[in-house]
């Protein structure tokens, strides 16, 4: 199918690229269905695509490419809401914050979307963890370059 | 709402299957206790807020790919390997 995109124009993606999002994301409810748009030259970088609007798209990171020791236990409601069976089929991707230049993005690692890669569900988890929050900044060499 | 008054020690039953105690009281700060069952989330409600305002900036990201990669290459460039 092809989907209209304010970011990368018309694209043809599949039904197996669709992930669904049964409680969409917060502050985006209503929005259920993305696909993930690697970048080119981006490394660790993707676009989280909303199909049914080509106006809503989030730039992510892989977390574990960015921060070294970044780790967290999925909860257990997350887990069964996301139908894991073998946790090899989870794909884990942050929210990048970038307004206007990357050397100050942020990115939220206390919320991660999870993707199970082989029922094509998705969730924004919400973790319970004092060390982590909504604005870790990408670059922390480059504050101030 | 629902407004009333417990002391310390004492405990709220929500739905017969969420308990929530009082544990301690310091000045402004009450330490809650809850028991519930695994499947009730909780959070607090500013991280909730702050998940959900976050998520609405990065949607309006105005910076397109094309200079994303541009300013990627650069902070390399700068910065060394990553």
């Amino acid at each position: 199918m092809k989907i209209e995109t304010n970011r990368f124009g018309e694209i043809e993606i599949e039904e197996r690229d669709i992930y669904t999002f049964p409680d969409g994301i917060p502050g985006f409810e209503t929005d259920k269905r993305f696909t993930l748009i690697g970048l080119e030259d981006l490394d660790g970088f993707a676009c989280l695509q909303c199909v049914d609007r080509g106006d809503l798209s989030f730039f992510i990171v892989n977390p574990f490419a960015f921060f070294s020791d970044y780790e967290f236990q999925l909860p257990d409601e997350d887990a069964r809401q996301l139908g894991v069976e073998d946790p090899v089929d989870l794909a884990v991707w942050t929210i990048v914050n970038v307004k206007d230049r990357l050397e100050t993005a942020t990115v939220n690692l206390v919320a991660p979307v999870v993707l199970n890669v082989r029922n094509r569900i998705g969730r924004q988890i919400i973790l319970v963890d004092p060390h982590l929050g909504t604005r870790h900044a990408l670059f922390p060499t480059a504050q101030g370059v | 709402m629902l407004v009333l008054s417990r002391k310390k020690g004492q405990t709220l039953v929500i739905d017969g299957r969420i308990e929530v105690t009082v544990l301690e009281v310091e000045g402004e700060t009450v330490k809650i206790g809850i028991a519930a069952p695994r499947e009730v989330r909780i959070a607090r409600k500013e991280l909730l807020q702050s998940v959900r305002e976050t998520n609405e900036e990065a949607a309006t990201a105005a910076i397109d790919v094309g200079r994303l990669k541009d300013s990627l290459r650069n902070l390399k460039k700068n910065l060394g390997e990553l």
